[in-house]
């Protein structure tokens, strides 16, 4: 016999033999009939079993809470395709409608150093309603060479001789298929900070800003690949460039005969 | 499987079950698992829960668990599920419940004693005594109270209670013999 506390507790055998048959005593005539039971479970099982089978019935494994998800991600991806890719409306899209097809460009500028003269930065690309591409590549030739304080100028041709604290931007343009242009194109380079307004058709060489922060924003307008239709399309182009270490900076621009560029010309931008 | 088949079959497991024979072979679908264990089920719960109606709506809830997952149950393990699932929700309740609830089945428990003493004085005592172990494991903490209803009343090995639990052999062990001193302790301060 064992002792607990004041009272008197029978032996492990015993004690357990109590346990068991007490268990087995409570409730002891209770046994529930599964019949009316399985008619509960039949019917509760009813309604999503018929609605597993008819919605969902090759995932029968994904939960509601995963295909909920997917099915968002899929129609933000949509809506976002058909507003941002403007050849996705059709050939019928309006005038409005393509006036969004704004070309994303780069937002940091590309490194100066160790580039004087080279045609250099980021591509983009614009497309018209009836698929015409215009494509423009930003370059820029960096006189100044890596270290442009106190350097000498180490390329000429671009205007800029004499200026060494100038850094020169170029926007080089390059129509490509069945583009013509049939107004003048307009091209704004602001200095927002001074209010300054460079350009519009003209060869603005040895233009400079004096604010390390120069934003160019050109607007360009060409017609559809039918003259007839004469449709004239503006899409807006922003390109944002930041300068360079401090250092002024400058966007020449030079329109050709009957507004066309060509990759040939290119030689011809540099001022 | 035609319908007139399944309902023979159904037929046969209630029948089966009426007569509390183990069947030999594991169910195939949801409903002869369902006639094969939900008495059974039904009886472990409300020795857990002390309500026959909580018993039932636990073990229901389970079946409906199940069904949700019929298509990837492994039929042989099945009735392991069923029970685990069982378990998982009589704790829930048993842990959810308030110290008013534990109050009023205590006080539940106690008006019966009277009503179910035997006729005769050994009778008496003995049904006295089992009332007072099945008052003090129902005052046992739920995992303590779950332990020792699959322990005793299940008869299951220290094994099937840790997968029935969700816990290693050495938590059960640990259940066990804190409800086991509980229950001493309790039995014994009566029986003095």
């Amino acid at each position: 016999m064992r002792r607990v506390g004041s009272g008197t507790v029978p032996p492990d055998e015993n004690f357990d033999r109590l346990i068991r048959t007490s268990l087995q005593a409570d409730f002891a005539g209770y046994a529930p009939d599964p019949t009316s039971a399985l008619g509960e479970l039949r019917y509760r099982t009813r309604g999503s079993e018929r609605k597993r089978r008819r919605i969902l019935p090759f995932l029968p494994r994904l939960s509601k809470t995963v295909i909920a998800v997917a099915c968002v991600v899929f129609v933000t991806a949509a809506a976002l395709l058909v507003t941002e890719i403007p050849h996705l409306r059709g050939p019928n899209a309006t005038q409005q409608g393509v006036q969004q097809a704004a070309v994303k460009t780069v937002a940091t500028p590309p490194e100066l150093e160790n580039v004087t003269g080279q045609r250099f930065g980021p591509a983009f690309q614009l497309r018209g309603p009836h698929g015409q591409q215009v494509t423009g590549v930003l370059s820029y030739a960096n006189p100044l060479g890596p270290n442009p304080i106190g350097s000498k100028l180490k390329t000429s041709g671009c205007g800029t001789d004499n200026q060494p604290t100038f850094i020169h931007w170029y926007l080089w343009l390059t129509l490509s298929g069945d583009i013509s242009m049939v107004n003048d194109p307009t091209f704004d380079a602001v200095d927002r900070e001074s209010g300054t307004q460079f350009l519009r058709n003209s060869v603005q060489t040895g233009q400079s800003a004096t604010r390390t922060q120069l934003i160019a924003a050109a607007t360009l307008a060409w017609a559809g690949q039918s003259q007839s239709a004469n449709t004239i399309v503006p899409v807006d182009v922003d390109i944002t460039y930041i300068g360079h270490g401090g250092k002024a900076q400058q966007v020449h621009l030079t329109p050709q005969q009957g507004w066309q560029f060509t990759a040939d010309t290119r030689g011809q931008l540099c001022p | 499987v035609t319908t007139s088949h399944l309902n023979s079959t159904v037929g046969m497991v209630m029948s089966r079950a009426r007569r509390r024979e183990p069947s030999s072979l594991p169910a195939q679908s949801l409903e002869e698992l369902f006639v094969q264990h939900y008495t059974r089920l039904c009886q472990l719960a409300v020795r857990m829960l002390g309500d026959p109606m909580r018993a039932e709506d636990v073990v229901m809830d389970a079946f409906l668990e199940v069904h949700r997952v019929v298509d990837r149950l492994d039929w042989q393990t099945a009735p392991a599920y069923v029970r685990r699932a069982v378990v998982n929700r009589a704790l829930r309740v048993l842990s959810r419940a308030t110290s008013e609830e534990r109050l009023v089945d205590r006080a539940a428990r106690e008006r019966l004693l009277p009503a179910e003493v035997g006729h005769g004085v050994d009778q008496q005592e003995l049904s006295a005594e089992r009332d007072r172990v099945l008052l003090a494991i129902a005052e046992l903490p739920p995992r303590e109270k779950v332990a020792i209803v699959l322990s005793y009343y299940e008869d299951l090995p220290l094994a099937q209670i840790a997968a029935a639990m969700g816990c290693r052999e050495g938590t059960v062990k640990r259940y066990l013999s804190q409800a086991r001193a509980r229950l001493t302790e309790r039995l014994g301060q009566v029986t003095s």
